[in-house]
C-alpha cells in the first residue's frame, strides 16, 4: 500500500507544539481559493514548472517518450492530455525547472523519513500529518499512525474535518493533538470559497471534542472573506462552547503562493485581496480572546 | 596614506554609537577603536640591540634575557581613565614584529601599509629603522629561513601547490590557554618552585640535568622580569598620582600603583588584582613570542568567581564595579591586533583579531555546572562592548540550564557573531580519548577558533590546514597538479582505467596518505627547530609540567603535547566524490574522459552537465546517507593517517576540522571540481555543507554534520546562518535551543550562528559606509564585514539562509 505525499518539512515550528516534522499528504476534498499549497489539492502527481530556473536546454523535450512537451513563447508547455507523468523530464531536467510534485511512499518508508529528526523533537515536538486532507488516504494514514504510535512520538493531525465521522474518530487512539480548520461559519459562503458546505466539518468538530481529544483551531484570516465581525463572533462563539480547545491559531492570509498557481497553470482568483493589516490581526485576536480563548498568531 | 573608505566611516558610525556602561568605558572604547593599527618597531629594535650586544651563549638564558631587556626598556604609559594597565606596543594597537621568527622586509612592510583590508600603517621612520638596523641584522638568521632551508623539495612542491599551509613559518606555536594557577600563585611562588627543582637536579645521574638547569634559570629570569615590568607601572602610576589634580583619578592611580606592586609578584587577593595579574601575564606571553592565537584566560567565570564573591561580601566591590573592570579588560584585548602576517599566511587568516577566546559556562573540574552570576555578567559585557576581540564563547553542558543558552542567543540575535557555542561534554570526551585525566579534561575548553585543549597543561599546536579537495584533483590527474602540470603526487592510475568507484577511492586514499606523510615530515622538522632554537621560558612557567620536568614548552615540557593538522573542505570533497560515484560510475551519465575534459575546461561547453552536477547529485548537508557516508569515509581516512603518530616533542599528531579563512585561498589553488564548483572559487568551510547546497533546513545540516565522529577530533567548526526573524519570538528561541541541545547530544563540537539577512549583507557590500559596524561570524571568529575581501563577503552572503517554514 502506498501513500502520495507532496512534501516533508523539517524544523517546522508553526504546525503544532514544539519542533516538528510536517508531512503533507496530497489530495484534498476542498478547493479553497486562498489555498497556500495549491499543489496539495489534486490526488495525483503533478508537474510544476519553475520558469525562472529554466535555461531552455530542451532536455525535457528530447527525453519525453510521449511527445507531450512543447515550447510556447518563452516557456515550456506540457500537454497534460498526453503526459503520463512518467517523470523522465523531471529526472533529467538539469536545473530542476521541472519538478515532480508528489511521491509515493510505503508506510514504513515514510515513517523512517519523518522520524529522521526525532532527536530534535524533545518532549513537546513530533510529527504533524497535514495535507491536503490526510484522511482522504485513510487506509494509508491509519497504517502510518499505527507505526508512528509504536515509536512513541507525539502526533498532530492537521485536518479540514471534511470526512466521514467514523474515519475521523478512528484516528483518536493515535493522535495527540488535532489541528482543525474552521474557515467560515456560513455554509453557503463556505461552499462558495471552498467548494463544500461546512455542516459536516462543524459536526465532526463537535464529535471530536466530545471524545475529549486536544484540539487547536486553525483560522485562516482572509480579508473580505471571513474577517467580518459577524463571522469572527460566530466562530468564537462556536469554539468557546467546545471543551477541549487548546488554542485558536490565526493564520493571516498572504499571497506569496500566487506564483505556485502559475507554475501549476491553475487560475488564481484572489488577486484582489491583500494581506490583513497588523492592526486587524490584533483586533481579531482580541475578539477571540473576549470569549476566553487562548489565541496564537501564526500557529 | 589614505585609509579605506569603509574604515573611516566605520569609526564615525561607532563613535556615534558609543558603547559602554559609563563615560570612562565609552571613552576608552572609542580610543581603542579609533587607534590606528600600525607597525611598531620597538620590540624588533630592542631585540636587535640586545642580540647585538649580548655575549650569552646558552639559548634559553639568552631568550630570557632578551625578554627581560624588552620589558625593562620598552616605553610604558597609563592612559587617562584606565583601570587595567599594560600594553605590548608603545601605545594602543602599535603592533610589533618578531624578526627572530619572520623578518618583514621592505616589500612586506609596503604590502602591510598598502593593502586595502587589514592594513597596518608603516611610517617613514619605521621603514628606516627596519632598513638600517633590523633587516641587516636578522637576514639569514630567522626561523622562517631555517624552515625553508630544511624542508625537502616534495614539501615545497606540495606547499606551493596549495595542498597544505604551515602555521609555524611565520608565527611560533601557541594556541594555549591558562588554567587557574595564577590566581593561587604569584611569580615569587613560581620562582620558589623553580628553585626547588634546581636543587633537586642530579648532575651525576641525569644526563639532561644541565639542560634542565639552563631552562629553569631562564624561567626564573622571565618571572623576575615580569615582576620588574609591573613595578615600572607601579612607579609610573605613583608619579602620575602625585601630579594628578582630580582627586578621584588620583585615588585610582594610587590603587593601580598598589596593585602593580603586589601582582604578579604575589597571588592576587581581589577581583581587580586578579584581572591585572592576568593582563600582565598576557602581555608577557605575547611579548616573548608571536604564538598563534595570542593567549587566553580560559574559563574566566570559574577563575574569577571566588574573588568576585569575596569582594562583594566584604564590601570592596559592586556588581557594576566588576563589570567596569571587565570592560576595561575587554578594551585591553581590543588594543592588541594580531601580529602582522605576510603572503599566504595573511590570506589564510586575514584579520586583526588574535583569537583570544573567553570561555563562559560549561563545567568545573568536579563535573558540576559552572554557570554562575559572573557567567551572566560576562555575557552582559560581551553584549555591551560589541568588539571583535576578545572572542567570547559559551560552553554548553547537559548540566547547564536553558536560561543560560537563551541569554546567549539574545546576544547572538543582535547579529554580531558572538558568542559562539561549544559542547562542553564533547570537549571532555575528546580530551579523554586522547588520554588526559578526567580532571584535566574537565579543566579544558576551547581556544582560537574551536580548538580543544587541557587548559594550563597542554601544548596544543595547530600546524597547518590540509586541502582535502586538492588531493582529489591530484588523484583525478594521476598525481599531476593540473594547474601547473607538475607531477607532485604519486602515479596512482589514469582515471579512465578505474573500473569501479572503490578502485578510484583507493587511489584517492593513497594520495591522501602520501601528502599527509609529507606534511608530517615537515612538522617534525619545524618542531625540532623551535625546540632547539626558540624556547619560550616565560610561557613554560605557566604550563604544567614544564617547571617540574625542567623542560621548555616547545621541547615537550607540557604535560600533554598535541600537534594538529586541520582538515579543510569537507563539503566540497564529499559532494565531488558523491558526484563522481553517481554520475560517472553508477548512472554512467558522464564519461570518465568527459569529466576530466569538463574540469580542465572549467565546464566551458558543459553548462548543462554542470547544472546537473549541482542540482541532481547527492549532497552533504541534507541528512542523505549516500553523500554523508562518503564524508565519513574521507574523515576516517584522514583521522587514521594522522591520529596518534608521534611528534618531535614526545606528543601525538591529532586532527581537527576548521578553516579560519583558508577555504578561500585553498579554492584559489584548485581548478573546477566534480560537484559543479568552478575553478578558483572558494571551497566549503569548516564542516559546513557547500554554500547553498543544504536544502532541507538546519536539522538536516546538523544531522549530516553529526555523522562525523567529532570525539575523534580536537574541534570542528559548523556555521549556520539565520535571519533574525527566526529568533524573534519565544517559539523561535526554544527551537534554536533544541537545535543546539540535539546537535550536542549527537556529539557535535561547536556551532556558530550568523544572524543577518542576505539582503542586508548585499546592501552592506554595496554601501560599506552604511554598515561600518556590521560584524559577522567568519569562521571561528567575528570580523567587520567591510574588512573582508570581496570573495569572503560573497561567500558569507551565499551561505544558506535557513528560513522558517
Amino acid at each position: 500500500m502506498k501513500g502520495l505525499v507532496f512534501d516533508i518539512k523539517r524544523y517546522s515550528i508553526h504546525d503544532g507544539p514544539g519542533l516538528r516534522t510536517t508531512v503533507f499528504f496530497k489530495g484534498c476534498p476542498l478547493k479553497c481559493l486562498w489555498c497556500h499549497n495549491p499543489e496539495s489539492q489534486k490526488s495525483t502527481k503533478e508537474i510544476m514548472y519553475h520558469a525562472e530556473e529554466c535555461i531552455f536546454c530542451l532536455t525535457c523535450k528530447s527525453v519525453c517518450t510521449k511527445s507531450a512537451i512543447g515550447v510556447e513563447k518563452d516557456r515550456i508547455k506540457i500537454d497534460l492530455k498526453t503526459c503520463d507523468l512518467c517523470g523522465e523530464c523531471t529526472t533529467n531536467c538539469p536545473t530542476n525547472a521541472l519538478e515532480m510534485v508528489g511521491k509515493f511512499y510505503e508506510p514504513e518508508e515514510l515513517k523512517d523519513e519523518v522520524l529522521k529528526d526525532r532527536d530534535f523533537f524533545g518532549n513537546d515536538g513530533g510529527i504533524t500529518i497535514s495535507g491536503g486532507e490526510p484522511l482522504m488516504q485513510f487506509d494509508f494514514l491509519m497504517k502510518l499512525l499505527a507505526l508512528l504510535k509504536e515509536e512513541q512520538v507525539n502526533i498532530a493531525l492537521d485536518t479540514t474535518g471534511f470526512t466521514d465521522t467514523d474515519k475521523l474518530l478512528s484516528t483518536l487512539p493515535y493522535v495527540d493533538i488535532y489541528l482543525y480548520d474552521i474557515k467560515h461559519m456560513d455554509s453557503k459562503i463556505h461552499k462558495k470559497y471552498t467548494g463544500v458546505e461546512n455542516d459536516k466539518i462543524l459536526s465532526n468538530l463537535i464529535e471530536l471534542d466530545r471524545n475529549g481529544s486536544r484540539i487547536s483551531i486553525r483560522f485562516p484570516l482572509i480579508p473580505s472573506i471571513n474577517d467580518d465581525e459577524e463571522n469572527i463572533k460566530k466562530t468564537a462563539e462556536f469554539v468557546s462552547k467546545l471543551n477541549n480547545i487548546e488554542s485558536v491559531d490565526i493564520l493571516p492570509y498572504h499571497s506569496m503562493m500566487e506564483d505556485k498557481y502559475r507554475k501549476l497553470e491553475k487560475p488564481f482568483l484572489l488577486k484582489h485581496i491583500g494581506k490583513p493589516t497588523k492592526k486587524r490581526i490584533e483586533y481579531v485576536k482580541k475578539q477571540f480572546e473576549q470569549f476566553g480563548l487562548k489565541v496564537n498568531i501564526g500557529g | 596614506m589614505e585609509r579605506t573608505a569603509c574604515r573611516v566611516i566605520d569609526y564615525t558610525k561607532i563613535v556615534k554609537e558609543e558603547r559602554g556602561m559609563n563615560d570612562r568605558i565609552k571613552k576608552l572604547r572609542r580610543q581603542s577603536i579609533e587607534a590606528l593599527e600600525r607597525i611598531s618597531p620597538e620590540r624588533a629594535k630592542l631585540l636587535t640591540d640586545f642580540y647585538k650586544n649580548s655575549k650569552e651563549s646558552l639559548i634559553p638564558i639568552k631568550r630570557a634575557k632578551a625578554f627581560e631587556y624588552i620589558l625593562m626598556n620598552k616605553r610604558i604609559s597609563i592612559y587617562d581613565g584606565e583601570l587595567i594597565v599594560g600594553e605590548r606596543g608603545e601605545e594602543q594597537k602599535a603592533t610589533p614584529t618578531y624578526p627572530e621568527i619572520t623578518l618583514h622586509r621592505r616589500k612586506d612592510l609596503e604590502a602591510l601599509n598598502n593593502r586595502q583590508k587589514v592594513r597596518y600603517s608603516v611610517s617613514q621612520d619605521v621603514f628606516d629603522v627596519y632598513e638600517k638596523e633590523i633587516i641587516p641584522f636578522w637576514e639569514g638568521k630567522t626561523v622562517r629561513e631555517m624552515i625553508f632551508k630544511e624542508v625537502p623539495q616534495r614539501w615545497k612542491d606540495a606547499f606551493e601547490a596549495g595542498v597544505f599551509t604551515e602555521f609555524m613559518e611565520q608565527r611560533a606555536p601557541g594556541h594555549t590557554v591558562l588554567d587557574g594557577k595564577i590566581y593561587k600563585k604569584g611569580m615569587l611562588d613560581f620562582i620558589k618552585e623553580i628553585n626547588s627543582e634546581i636543587e633537586k637536579l642530579d648532575f651525576e645521574h641525569d644526563s639532561e640535568a644541565f639542560d634542565k638547569k639552563e631552562e629553569l634559570e631562564a624561567m626564573k629570569i622571565t618571572a623576575n622580569a615580569l615582576i620588574k615590568f609591573a613595578n615600572r607601572y607601579a612607579k609610573l602610576a605613583k608619579e602620575m598620582a602625585s601630579k594628578e589634580r582630580d582627586s578621584k583619578r588620583k585615588k585610582e592611580l594610587l590603587k593601580i600603583s598598589e596593585i602593580c606592586s603586589w601582582v604578579p609578584a604575589h597571588a592576587p587577593r581581589t577581583f581587580h588584582e586578579a584581572l591585572q595579574y592576568y593582563w600582565f601575564v598576557h602581555i608577557g606571553v605575547i611579548t616573548e613570542l608571536n604564538g598563534w592565537d595570542a593567549f587566553s584566560p580560559g574559563k574566566l567565570d570559574k577563575h574569577l568567581f571566588p574573588f568576585y564573591k569575596k569582594d562583594i561580601e566584604e564590601g570592596r566591590l559592586t556588581k557594576d564595579g566588576a563589570k567596569e573592570l571587565l570592560e576595561c579588560l575587554w578594551i585591553k584585548f581590543h588594543n592588541h591586533p594580531a601580529p602582522p602576517k605576510v603572503g599566504v599566511t595573511a590570506e589564510e587568516s586575514s584579520t586583526y583579531t588574535d583569537f583570544a577566546q573567553i570561555n563562559i559556562g560549561g563545567i568545573k573540574e568536579d563535573g558540576t555546572d559552572n554557570v554562575n552570576e559572573l557567567s551572566y555578567l560576562l555575557l552582559d559585557v560581551v553584549e555591551e562592548m560589541r568588539l571583535v576581540q576578545p572572542n567570547a564563547s559559551i560552553h554548553v553542558s547537559k548540566k547547564n540550564p536553558d536560561k543560560f543558552i537563551k541569554r546567549a542567543l539574545e546576544i547572538i540575535k543582535t547579529g554580531f557573531g558572538q558568542p559562539s557555542v561549544f559542547n562542553s561534554d564533547a570537549v571532555v570526551m575528546e580530551l579523554l580519548r586522547q588520554g588526559k585525566t578526567l580532571e584535566d579534561a574537565r579543566c579544558g575548553g576551547t581556544s582560537g577558533c574551536v580548538e580543544s585543549g587541557a587548559f594550563g597543561k597542554e601544548n596544543y599546536t595547530l600546524t597547518g590546514y590540509f586541502n582535502i579537495p586538492k588531493i582529489l584533483e591530484i588523484t583525478l590527474f594521476n598525481g599531476k597538479d593540473p594547474l601547473t602540470g607538475k607531477q607532485i603526487g604519486l602515479k596512482t592510475g589514469i582515471f579512465e582505467d578505474f573500473e569501479t568507484f572503490d578502485e578510484f577511492m583507493e587511489a584517492f586514499k593513497k594520495q591522501l596518505k602520501y601528502f599527509i606523510d609529507i606534511k608530517i615530515e615537515g612538522n617534525l622538522i619545524i618542531e625540532r627547530i623551535y625546540a632547539k632554537h626558540m624556547p619560550a621560558p616565560f610561557l613554560s612557567i605557566l604550563i604544567d609540567d614544564c617547571i617540574k620536568k625542567g623542560k621548555d614548552y616547545y621541547s615537550g615540557g607540557a604535560r600533554y603535547n598535541s600537534s594538529y593538522i586541520q582538515g579543510v573542505g569537507t563539503g566540497t570533497i564529499t559532494d565531488s566524490l558523491s558526484a563522481i560515484k553517481q554520475t560517472v560510475f553508477e548512472e554512467k551519465r558522464i564519461g570518465k574522459k568527459e569529466l576530466l575534459d569538463m574540469l580542465s575546461k572549467n565546464f566551458e561547453g558543459y553548462e548543462l552537465k554542470r547544472q546537473f552536477l549541482i542540482n541532481k547529485t547527492h549532497k552533504y548537508g541534507n541528512d542523505d546517507d549516500y553523500a554523508d557516508s562518503l564524508m565519513k569515509e574521507v574523515f576516517e581516512e584522514f583521522f587514521k593517517n594522522i591520529d596518534g603518530r608521534p611528534t618531535y616533542k614526545g606528543g601525538q599528531f591529532r586532527i581537527n576540522m576548521l578553516p579560519t579563512t583558508v577555504h578561500v585561498y585553498f579554492g584559489s589553488k584548485i581548478g573546477a571540481t566534480p560537484d559543479g564548483r568552478k575553478a578558483f572559487e572558494p571551497i566549503s568551510e569548516g564542516i559546513s555543507p557547500v554554500q547553498g547546497m543544504d536544502r532541507k533546513g538546519p536539522t538536516a545540516v546538523l544531522k549530516s554534520a553529526a555523522k562525523m565522529d567529532h570525539i575523534k577530533t580536537g574541534g570542528t567548526l559548523l556555521n549556520l546562518k539565520f535571519t533574525p526573524d527566526l529568533l524573534k519570538d519565544e517559539k523561535g528561541l526554544n527551537a534554536v535551543v533544541k537545535l543546539i541541545r540535539t546537535y550536542f547530544k549527537l556529539d557535535g563540537h561547536h556551532i556558530q550562528f550568523n544572524v543577518v539577512s542576505a539582503d542586508t549583507l548585499r546592501d552592506a557590500k554595496k554601501h560599506p559606509e552604511k554598515y561600518g559596524d556590521l560584524i559577522v561570524r567568519v569562521a571561528g571568529y567575528s570580523d567587520y564585514f567591510c574588512h573582508l575581501n570581496e570573495k569572503l563577503q560573497d561567500e558569507i552572503i551565499k551561505r544558506t539562509e535557513h528560513e522558517s517554514f
